[in-house]
């Protein structure tokens, strides 16, 4: 495989919480060969009250994925296209094969109307014109919104420009530490705190329907769990037993949250019915058992074990039983992620050259690792199987990562202020 | 509240107002309680001492002796909870402390360095911790006189990434 090395820079300026200026840098690190080649052009009346264009969140989505090879706009040949005039030729002899032109029109005071049309240059055939209805303040909803729709269009696979991240950061104050739950926009924007605290917040983990997490936190000296809705805020506490409470990991229907506990002597997986609020295990035994993720067809999970010796990822039943042990390369695999189709997992794996991603095909049994650090952790793939988000350090501090679960696209996440880790990708809203 | 129930508090309440008189005297500006910066956590106060009696007060010198020349901490090889020998001293002298002083409690703090996964590592801290315990439940101390907590690699006693300040990572801390 031989990668184009490409680094696009770009500087997004958020506001994180109460710390304020935080800045969350996007780059891509590696591209691939191959990119679709597409320009967007400037909307029409694009005058908005809006902080940005939405052509530009739109650029910088597709760019980003490392799926699209992003005409830079001093090449355009017209600015703004009125679909009448496009002339086909000018924009073909750019290399493009597609465009994306729209307008803005203003329908009442707060409210506008966002057309956009997708035009394949070659067969000169429309491929999507659609409406949307917007308030001021819905911009970069929008902008995601036709980012996932043009992506689905040429890729045939659903966008997750729409979809959101959960992390923890942590940020020094004077002596101590303030452990932050923050939730942004996939592209890092709009990042808003949901928790915070001057103890440990580990392991977010979004519920099926994107509407509360499930994450570990210290605030009691221990860890206990506690899902919260992040909408309204409220939240409870799961579970506080005596010993580890830890790896929260949502059943396909909500219901469950399978997770360890170590009341009983030594870490087991167990399954909790978070209505009924009843307990099953499903795993004994001295060995450490931990980081319980579910197969898709909720029947089965995978987990962490260290039962023959170093860490790796078993299977086990719904029902508890025997486990199966699933890997076998390198003497270090943990912190299982299952794609959204169930046909590989990601993992943390350590064959002796550091801890690195690796994304096995669950049938075959082929692994191949695709990150290059030394301490990457916490892989979690995005809704629609395309990228796999993790933590990585970076000269000593903790940034995310992404990158395409072939391994041939990667981005760095950066926040350029404090430590970020725990990565979680939301399912699709 | 039973009679004996009763008995027990104030005998609790004695010891407890004797430590609180004796302790500061015995540990003039000792670190280690400094080091523990879980201060939500309810570690009774009382708990560090029975100095009313003769053997508890020799015992606790003793422990303290040890810590005062190696330290309170247990430390490990990566990704094992197997005790070393350089470190049976501090436990046995943690072990009689506690047989001694049945009232006396010790918290113990499992850590581990920072490779490996956050999960796995805060289990792999507990399995440290509860291995210091099960070497000082040996000596006939009772588990109700050992508090077990881990914090995985969420609190390094070091930051820095390399064996030196691995090591000084994968612990368990006895705490009084």
């Amino acid at each position: 495989m031989k990668a184009l090395a490409r680094v696009i820079a770009l500087s997004l300026f958020i506001f994180v919480g109460q710390s304020a200026h935080a800045v969350l840098e996007i780059q891509i690190t590696q591209g691939v060969e191959g990119a679709l080649p597409i320009a967007i052009a400037v909307f029409a009346g694009d005058t908005y009250t809006a902080p940005e264009a939405i052509e530009t969140i739109v650029r910088n989505d597709l760019a980003r994925s490392g799926y699209f090879n992003v005409l830079d706009k001093q090449r355009f040949p017209q600015m703004v296209v009125n679909p009448s005039q496009l002339d086909f030729k000018a924009w073909r002899d750019t290399g493009v094969e597609s465009l994306l032109l729209g307008k803005i029109v203003k329908s009442t005071d707060a409210q506008y109307r966002i057309e956009f049309q997708l035009i394949d240059l070659i067969r000169k055939k429309r491929l999507l014109g659609n409406v949307i209805p917007a308030g001021t303040k819905d911009v970069r909803k929008v902008g995601h919104k036709i980012s996932d729709l043009v992506f689905e269009t040429l890729t045939g696979v659903r966008g997750a420009f729409s979809t959101r991240v959960a992390y923890v950061s942590t940020i020094s104050q004077g002596t101590s530490k303030k452990y932050v739950l923050q939730v942004a926009d996939a592209d890092g924007y709009n990042a808003r705190a949901i928790f915070s605290s001057s103890k440990q917040i580990l392991s977010p983990a979004w519920s099926p329907d994107g509407s509360r997490l499930a994450y570990v936190s210290f605030e009691s000296g221990n860890s206990a769990i506690y899902i919260q809705d992040i909408i309204q805020g409220t939240r409870a506490k799961v579970s506080a037993k005596k010993g580890i409470n830890s790896a929260p990991s949502w059943s396909p229907d909500g219901r469950h949250l399978a997770l360890t506990l170590s009341a009983a002597g030594s870490p087991d997986i167990y399954v909790l019915d978070i209505a009924a609020k009843n307990l099953k295990r499903l795993t004994s035994g001295p060995a450490i058992d931990t980081e319980p993720s579910w197969m898709p067809d909720g029947k089965t999970l995978l987990f962490t074990s260290d039962r023959s010796g170093g860490p790796q990822i078993y299977q086990v039943s719904v029902n508890g039983g025997k486990a199966q042990r699933l890997t076998f390369d390198g003497k270090y695999n943990a912190a299982a992620d299952v794609s959204p189709d169930g046909r590989y997992v990601a993992m943390v794996n350590n064959s002796g050259n550091g801890f690195r991603v690796a994304v096995m095909d669950i049938q075959s049994k082929a692994m191949r690792v695709i990150s290059k650090g030394n301490l990457d952790e916490a892989p979690s793939f995005a809704p629609n199987g395309s990228m796999i988000i993790y933590a990585t350090a970076d000269q000593g501090r903790g940034v995310l990562a992404a990158v395409s679960a072939d391994g041939r696209v990667k981005q760095k996440l950066r926040l350029t202020e404090g430590d970020v880790r725990e990565p979680s990708w939301s399912p699709f809203r | 509240m039973t009679k004996q129930a009763l008995i027990v508090f104030l005998i609790s309440l004695l010891l407890t107002l004797g430590a609180c008189s004796t302790s500061t005297k015995q540990m003039p500006g000792d670190v280690i309680s400094d080091d523990y910066e879980g201060g939500d956590v309810s570690i009774e106060d009382g708990a560090q001492t029975s100095g009313l009696e003769g053997e508890g007060g020799l015992s606790m010198g003793t422990l303290n002796d040890v810590i005062a020349q190696s330290g309170n901490v247990v430390y490990f090889d990566y990704n094992s909870a197997e005790i070393r020998d350089e470190s049976m001293p501090l436990i046995m002298a943690a072990a009689e402390l506690l047989s001694a002083n049945p009232a006396a409690q010790l918290r113990l703090e499992g850590h581990a360095d920072e490779r490996g996964t956050r999960e796995f590592n805060l289990a792999l801290g507990e399995q440290r911790a509860q291995t210091v315990r099960d070497i000082i439940m040996l000596q006939g101390v009772s588990g109700n006189q050992l508090d077990i907590v881990s914090y995985g690699e969420e609190k390094p006693a070091v930051v820095g990434s390399g064996e030196e300040s691995w090591q000084q990572n994968r612990r368990v801390e006895i705490i009084q």
